[in-house]
């Protein structure tokens, strides 16, 4: 069930708003109907978690049709242009770049990049809050970007890592894992994905296939006398909702959110 | 780096506790075999103190000059080029600098089978190449020689890590299959080393704190906790990342590391009987939580498997029964009653006994007055 204290607005009546089948539509219904309490300040606050949701979804999409590669750290490549290849194989934004233009860059010159799975999750996360946020708000906000794994994020993006989760929702990044990974390719010992919310999910490397699918690819990259298949975890990893919602909201005049495609491209 | 290897955690951990708890009692001979493990690998490079030709050539002329050196003599006298470069004390790094001229002359077949299996594994690890040659020697043989062979590529070639990222990543393949195939946990400290090491070079090195963690062995903390008192800020807050699933590492403190590290160590004294591995990593999470305390073996003082998280021994109808009391409390009565079980074990088993007899409620009771109303 939703909660939000004071406001006259159901989310039922929400619903009408999102079209059937949009990620802002699965959402509010799985969000509805759970058991849980999902509590939000304001009406704007939860408004804005499923736009961000959507976008996450299509940002996602957009780089798995894309020819953005997979390469392990070691083999990281980026557009010089833009970011500065670290010696540990991370994407730093190179001075007097807006931060817009250098992740804009990554989806307008895909075939530039190359990089692993988690690096790709926190590239879509940034692309969906460009799509968000206005530019001169996303730039200021971010200003640092280091693209590597989840062991370096702005706090700003507020990503938090939960166990054991009621209810996986469109938008959330989903780990598949792999416990018997060949010791020689520790990239496959697991594959972070972004849940499009139609039974399907985008893993960088592998593409955007169902959970069956991803596990195949998975359990061809482990040990050879490997006996345990790859398994979806029930943990997942969002970032800051309500956090990047007051952050919008909290600096800038109230205006409708601008959606990054006019309608859902998922189903 | 070599002088590195008898850093100060030893101390620490052999003079730490004076309880004679099991897991103290664990600590102390868990540094009796870490000292040991160092000390090992010391003796491993003392013998390598006598350099071979080949590596003198290659520190004083470099890996042009070695890779000259050796193409000329092989066509020159090529049983000379392989005596050279079949030597025991031989490094890996020259082994690998050289792998070019060996393939283009055709000596592999000529080589020790320590080379032989090294330039095998290195094909492996860089290009895929799953073709082993024929080797002389029996199954048995074989598997030992290659895990001694794995050994030798990282303990002579760690000194010279850096030197490129291929070559970077055949040290990193080496550990984890040290790890992850023959379980070798003496590697360790070294492999400890080079992560920090590398991180305050800014290079790659999530794949070692990957194998480092995968050896599923706690008491490996203590080599990364000893980084938290390293005059150096960026092992400290190295140290503090890779250890911030323990309670009270905090990666925003910027003092107080002496208590940081005795926390670490406390810690793991109080629960490394009752500690579970989970797998994860920074692949797969922000906040990383690779080893978790099953809280129903502290409370019962069982020791668990750290692979399955279940208890090694059975448990009793009794025992049974007072775990599905205990899974009805909440997680900080969990928490507070396994800790004073724990304590109240290692101090005296008899009024343990007595306690863990009474019925649940007043067990809660008791752990709640010792611990000052912790509940």
């Amino acid at each position: 069930m939703i909660k939000i204290p004071g406001s006259e607005i159901t989310p039922e009546s929400m619903e009408l708003h999102y079209m059937v089948g949009s990620v802002q539509r699965i959402t509010l219904d799985k969000l509805s109907s759970s058991s849980v309490a999902y509590k939000y300040a304001s009406l704007d606050q939860l408004r804005f978690e499923l736009d961000l949701r959507a976008n996450i979804v299509n940002a996602a999409i957009e780089l798995g049709n894309s020819k953005f590669a997979f390469r392990t750290f070691r083999k990281s490549v980026c557009n010089p242009d833009y970011w500065e290849r670290t010696n540990e194989g991370g994407f730093l934004l190179k001075d007097g770049i807006k931060p817009s233009d250098a992740i804009r860059d990554i989806y307008n010159n895909s075939n530039k990049y190359g990089t692993e799975c988690a690096t790709a999750i926190v590239i879509v996360y940034y692309k969906a809050f460009v799509g968000i946020f206005p530019e001169k708000q996303f730039n200021d906000l971010f200003q640092g970007i280091y693209l590597m794994n989840w062991g370096y994020l702005d706090s700003d993006l507020g990503i938090r890592y939960y166990q054991s989760v009621s209810d996986v929702l469109p938008g959330d990044c989903l780990y598949f894992k792999n416990p018997e990974v060949n010791p020689l390719t520790p990239e496959w010992q697991g594959e972070n994905t972004i849940d499009l919310g139609n039974g399907m999910y985008y893993g960088h490397g592998i593409g955007i296939r169902n959970a069956e699918g991803i596990i195949a690819v998975l359990n061809r990259k482990r040990k050879s006398d490997a006996t345990e298949s790859a398994y979806l975890l029930d943990s997942a990893t969002r970032p800051g909702f309500k956090r990047l919602a007051d952050r919008y909201y909290g600096t800038i005049d109230r205006k409708p959110l601008r959606h990054y495609i006019a309608e859902d491209a998922v189903g | 780096m070599v002088s590195h290897f008898l850093c100060p955690f030893i101390q620490h951990t052999l003079t730490g506790s004076s309880s004679c708890s099991y897991a103290a009692r664990t600590m102390t001979a868990s540094s009796n075999y870490y000292y040991g493990a160092k000390k090992g690998i010391n003796n491993s490079l003392s013998r390598m103190h006598t350099l071979s030709t080949l590596d003198t050539i290659r520190l004083e002329q470099g890996a042009t000059g070695l890779k000259a050196f050796f193409s000329e003599l092989s066509k020159k006298d090529y049983k000379e080029a392989l005596s050279l470069v079949n030597e025991e004390s031989l490094h890996f790094s020259s082994l690998y600098i050289l792998k070019p001229e060996i393939e283009a002359l055709n000596l592999f077949d000529y080589l020790s089978l320590r080379n032989k299996i090294a330039i095998a594994v290195l094909n492996e690890v860089l290009s895929g190449n799953k073709s082993m040659p024929p080797m002389k020697c029996s199954s048995s043989e074989y598997i030992q020689t290659v895990c001694s062979v794995l050994k030798w590529i990282l303990i002579s070639g760690f000194i010279d890590d850096g030197f490129e990222d291929d070559y970077d990543k055949v040290l990193d393949a080496s550990s984890a299959l040290l790890i992850k195939v023959y379980g070798d946990r003496t590697v360790l400290p070294l492999m400890s080393d080079l992560i920090f090491e590398r991180n305050r070079r800014g290079r790659f090195y999530n794949e070692l704190v990957w194998a480092f963690f995968e050896s599923r062995y706690p008491h490996g903390l203590i080599l990364i906790a000893a980084h938290l008192l390293s005059e150096q800020p960026e092992d400290v807050r190295l140290a503090q990342r890779l250890l911030s699933f323990i309670p009270g590492i905090d990666t925003e403190r910027t003092a107080a590391y002496e208590r940081q590290h005795s926390i670490v160590l406390n810690w793991l004294e109080k629960n490394y009987p009752y500690l579970y591995f989970t797998g994860e990593s920074f692949q797969q999470s922000v906040s990383p939580k690779p080893y978790r305390v099953i809280l129903d073996a502290r409370y019962l003082c069982k020791a668990i498997s750290i692979d399955t998280g279940r208890t090694i021994e059975p448990l009793t109808e009794y025992e049974d029964k007072l775990l599905k009391e205990f899974s009805e409390l909440g997680t900080d009565v969990k928490k507070m009653l396994s800790i004073f079980s724990h304590m109240t074990h290692n101090n005296n088993i008899h009024r343990w006994n007595s306690w863990i007899h009474r019925p649940i409620a007043e067990q809660v009771e008791i752990a709640g007055l010792w611990m000052g109303g912790a509940v």
